[in-house]
This record gives structure tokens, sequence and C-alpha cells, in this order.
């Protein structure tokens, strides 16, 4: 069996969907930002595949310079938002998105 | 392209993710994050980018050793305030070392050095867009340690608030459980009623 784009896609597909359906239903600050995480996944899956089904051996692998782009994004994001939720814990004492920071605030 | 290759990295693509985003416990979500990692690497091995799954891996370092202390700061909460080691520093290396990673990297572009022997490699792209590629990346790593060291950066003032919200808390919770047991108590029969 021949693997080809289609493959790639149908994949890349299967993991934004699933990624996207976390970011949306999880509740907690850490399971958003691993949602997101495997949206990267799936961006990274689709952009190898396209890159293999559409390589040119005479010309250089552009769609791997993306995908290693898509992962420094991907890390930039998930270390941020860590930052970010970590500053959140520290003053309002939650990782949740459940309410409003109004617990504890302006003490 | 092995097919088989495909199909397993494929498989463990989609049961990752699913352990990621259903996972209850933060620790079981990190675990499947990384096995996110290493299907990901299966699969760029299989589609013959192998420096690409080498540098994935170095730049996933950052957000996994943040999720991580993520998960061990809120494992042990009161570790906010002062434990040096469970600062940004470990976040901080992991950004060095991707940064050390993706010089060597471009450097090691250099004409007749191709990972896995194979002629049309990341190194030949690499070669041909080394200063764009090594250029973004390092910035987005900067952003990225910067902006986190700066995030969770903790001045005295805001230790000291902390503290205060801490202490409210507790004392809130003391007085709540004193007034259940004062119910619990006149709820007994023979209890204080009506003192």
């Amino acid at each position: 069996m021949t693997i080809g784009s289609g493959h790639f896609v149908v994949l890349s597909a299967v993991l934004f969907a699933l990624g996207l359906g976390g970011t949306l239903a999880r509740r907690d600050g850490l399971g958003v930002i691993m949602s997101l995480e495997v949206m990267f996944t799936a961006i990274a899956v689709a952009l190898v595949g396209f890159t293999r089904a559409g390589s040119n051996p005479a010309q250089p692998r552009a769609g791997l310079t993306l995908a290693l782009v898509v992962a420094a994004v991907a890390a930039a994001q998930g270390t941020i938002g860590i930052g970010a939720l970590l500053l959140t814990h520290r003053r309002f004492g939650r990782y949740t998105f459940d309410d409003g920071p109004h617990d504890g605030h302006g003490a | 392209m092995s097919a088989g290759g495909f199909w397993f990295a494929a498989v463990v693509l989609v049961v990752s993710a699913l352990i990621v985003v259903v996972a209850p416990r933060a620790p079981i979500a990190v675990g499947g994050l990384l096995a996110l990692l290493a299907g990901l690497v299966v699969m760029d091995l299989v589609a013959d980018a192998p420096l690409l799954a080498l540098l994935q891996v170095v730049v996933a370092i950052v957000p996994v050793a943040a999720i991580a202390l993520a998960g061990y700061r809120r494992k042990h909460p009161l570790l906010d305030e002062g434990a040096a080691w469970t600062g940004i520093w470990p976040v901080a290396a992991g950004a060095a070392v991707a940064f050390l990673m993706l010089v060597i990297a471009a450097t090691a572009a250099a004409p007749g050095w191709y990972a896995g022997g194979a002629e049309e490699s990341f190194n030949l792209m690499l070669r041909h867009r080394s200063t764009p590629v090594v250029a973004a990346v390092v910035v987005l790593a900067l952003v990225a340690a910067l902006g986190a060291r700066i995030l969770v950066h903790v001045d005295d003032e805001e230790a000291h608030h902390a503290r205060v919200v801490a202490d409210r808390r507790a004392r809130q919770l003391r007085e709540e459980r004193r007034r259940e047991d004062r119910a619990r108590a006149r709820a007994r029969p023979g209890g204080a009623a009506g003192t």
C-alpha cells in the first residue's frame, strides 16, 4: 500500500479535531495548553506529509523548514502559556478557567 | 516510505492525543504529550526527515519541561515561593540546549554532510535556507524563555500578597470548619440547641 498525502491529511485532521475538542472541553489551564500542543502537532504532520508527497529531488524541502518553525512556535506558546498559568495560580490560586479571577484578588 | 511505519506512527499519535485530551490528571496528560512527541519523531523518520525529528525533540524540551514543572508546582504549591531549583532555570536551561543544538545543526549543514546518508536530506534544505530558519527559531526560543522568565518572576511584593491570600484562605477554611462543627453539634439529639 502506498502512503500518499491524503493519509497525512486525514491523520492531521483527526489530530487537529482531537486537539480542538480538548481545547474547548477542558477547563484546567494545563489541559488547554496541552490540547493546543496537539493541534500544533497536527500542523507539523500535515507539513511533513505534503513535503514528502510533493518533494522534488532537485529542490530543497522547504516544508520541513515550516515544520521546524511550527515546532518552535508550539514551544514558545507552551512555555509562555505555562508561565501565564503559574502567574495566574500564584495570584488567584487556581489553574482552571471555570470562574473569573475574583477570588483573592485585590486583597 | 514504509506503510507499516506510517500506520504505527499514526496509531501512536492518535492514541496519545486522546490521552492528552481526556486524561483527568496532569501527569497522565504529560505522559500522553511525551508519547505524542515520540509518535511525531517516528513519523518524521518514516518520512525521511531524521534531522527534523532531532530538532523537534530538542525544541519540545522547553514546553515539556515547563509543563512538568507546572505539574510539580501544582502538587507542591508551597514551593511556589523561594525554592530556587523549581524556578524558571530548568526551562531556561532547556531553551539554552535548544539554542545550542540549532547552532550545531546550522553549522553542520555543510556540503557532503547528510544525515542517514540520504541524498535529499534536511541538511540540503538547511544549506539553502539556514540563516532565516535559524534566526526565526532562535528568536522564537528566546521569546519563549524570556517571556516565561518575566511571567513567573516573583518579586517581594507579590510574594507578600500571595502569603496574605494564603493566610486569609486558611482562616476562612478554619472558620468554615468551626461553623460546620457547631451545626453538627446542634443537630445531634441533646445537643446545644438554641444556644
